[in-house]
């Protein structure tokens, strides 16, 4: 697990059962194209995030399936239903090199 | 209900747009936040899509990190303990022969504790740099000379001064013919500001990262086509503990976004 | 006398045939990339999709995306491409929704290697396919950045 990619997840919106809450995601993953050359000229590999998953208590609600023209920091705003009984939000990244991460929030229901 | 919101906020996008030919400041005590164009305003406002929230976290990890050496929270505990030092910086070395800026001195902490691979633009001296700025947000600069090396002090801040009015690149610029003349002046995308310091480290959009104050001047110097200074040049010391004694009074916004 | 005219008359030509050559050498100063004559010359219906970018940008690193689409009665939304096509790699980001929805709110930020308009094209349940696109200036800082 890359530990120098990181992500937020955070909620917009009243978190009601029922309501549609504005999820925003942001991770740090540089998105290297494969463009770019360094200082010597050697060409910088491509790795750029491969696939976005948003789950909604386990089950995908949003797949996401970037290229090259997905800025950095990758950057997600997406809406959702909440559920009656709450549960969690979570999005899972995975890279070109097979590197993966996650980040979770809990659906605190609003009384 | 939430559809009609969503479509007024989409038919106003382009009068935002338009909103940015409006005039910009001119007042020379102004922070460089008030010339981001509205997006980028509104960018900065949200924390949940603000690119320096990733930076932050970094730093915050960074701060409680034991994997090479001891953490930074070992020593100093947490980091708004350090707000006071922040604003005092740069400061005068112990030998009064020189300046060291936050990053430099979070660059020499960090290899004397082990982490010798580290340059001042390295992501984690700059989300430790973003992370330190960010306690101080609020605070004003309280840059003064040490009671003992006050003609050493006065000396780099003379210098600096001197290096502000000071033509210099093909351009044949110096920076009060932007900064201190042209304030509110459009330059294609950009717009000139009083180049307050009081943003830094900054997210870049052009950089699409986080880089220092040093960079920032680096790139001023690349921009009037002048030969760039190497990083950590005693010139860009003394330009920058000018830039924050011209700016005395004035509270650190913390790590901001600029085009 | 007849001399005049004939000067006069050839002059005008000539200014007139110089204006005309003008104008088509502005359209060919940016000409576009076969896939955006492709997406262009489809006769997609746009109904339903509304898209929002900044009609200029102040990079290209990162111009925000707005989208806002509702699916006709009785359908889906299953898929959204959207497409750069003056990019290296134009296909941007594709996105799926397993549970199909009805309307779709979506933000995101994109990078666009210049001056173009962003389609996005919508795939709803019964296969059939709708677009709409936006066109977005890409502006950059003026001062040479060494750094």
């Amino acid at each position: 697990m890359a530990t120098s990619v990181l992500a937020r997840l955070s909620f917009q919106g009243e978190v009601r059962a029922g309501r549609t809450v504005q999820a925003r995601w942001i991770c740090n993953h540089p998105m290297e194209t494969g463009f770019r050359v360094d200082d010597s000229g050697q060409k910088i590999p491509r790795n750029i995030i491969t696939q976005v998953q948003c789950k909604l208590n386990g089950e995908v609600i949003l797949q996401v399936t970037p290229g090259t023209g997905w800025s950095s920091p990758a950057f997600l705003n997406f809406e959702f239903s909440v559920p009656p009984q709450g549960g969690t939000l979570s999005v899972h990244w995975l890279d070109d090199r097979g590197e993966q991460g996650q980040v979770q929030q809990n659906l605190l229901l609003q009384s | 209900m939430k559809g009609s919101v969503w479509l007024a906020g989409i038919a106003l996008w382009p009068l935002m747009c338009l909103a940015q030919t409006a005039a910009w400041p001119v007042n020379p005590q102004t922070s460089g936040n008030a010339f981001l164009p509205p997006s980028l305003k509104a960018l900065q406002a949200d924390p949940g899509s603000n690119p320096v929230s990733l930076w932050l976290d970094r730093g915050e990890m960074a701060w409680r990190d034991t994997a090479t050496g001891p953490s930074c929270a070992s020593c100093h505990g947490p980091a708004s303990s350090l707000q006071g030092a922040v604003v005092q910086h740069p400061r005068l070395s112990a030998d009064g022969r020189r300046l060291v800026n936050l990053e430099d001195q979070i660059l020499a902490c960090r290899t004397r504790s082990g982490k010798a691979q580290d340059t001042l633009e390295s992501e984690e001296v700059l989300a430790l740099s973003a992370l330190l700025h960010h306690s101080a947000k609020g605070l004003p600069w309280q840059l003064q000379a040490p009671s003992t090396q006050q003609a050493q002090w006065q000396a780099r801040l003379t210098q600096g001064t001197t290096l502000y009015a000071q033509r210099m690149g093909r351009m044949n610029l110096a920076c009060v013919h932007c900064h201190d003349q042209n304030i509110g002046k459009q330059m294609r995308a950009d717009v000139i500001s009083p180049g307050h310091p009081t943003g830094f480290p900054i997210y870049r959009m052009s950089w699409q990262g986080m880089g220092s104050i040093d960079r920032r001047l680096r790139a001023c110097y690349s921009g009037v086509q002048a030969q760039l200074p190497p990083a950590a040049d005693p010139a860009l010391r003394d330009l920058e503990l000018f830039l924050k004694v011209r700016a005395s009074g004035m509270p650190l916004d913390g790590p901001s976004l600029r085009r | 006398m007849s001399t005049a005219l004939a000067l006069d008359r050839r002059a005008c030509l000539t200014l007139l045939a110089v204006s005309l050559g003008g104008t088509v050498r502005a359209q060919e100063l940016a000409p576009e990339s076969v896939m955006a004559a492709a997406l262009r010359a489809k006769s997609w219906s746009s109904q339903g999709i509304h898209l929002e970018v900044p009609p200029l940008a102040d990079t290209g690193n990162a111009v925000p995306l707005a989208l806002h689409i509702e699916a006709p009665p009785g359908l889906s939304i299953t898929q959204i491409e959207v497409v750069l096509p003056e990019n290296p790699n134009p296909l941007a980001l594709t996105l799926q929704w397993p549970q199909a929805r009805s309307l779709v709110n979506f933000q995101t930020r994109l990078r666009l290697a210049g001056t173009q308009s962003v389609w996005v094209i919508a795939r709803y349940s019964d296969g059939s396919e709708r677009a709409r696109s936006a066109p977005t200036i890409i502006t950059s800082t003026a001062c040479l950045d060494g750094t």
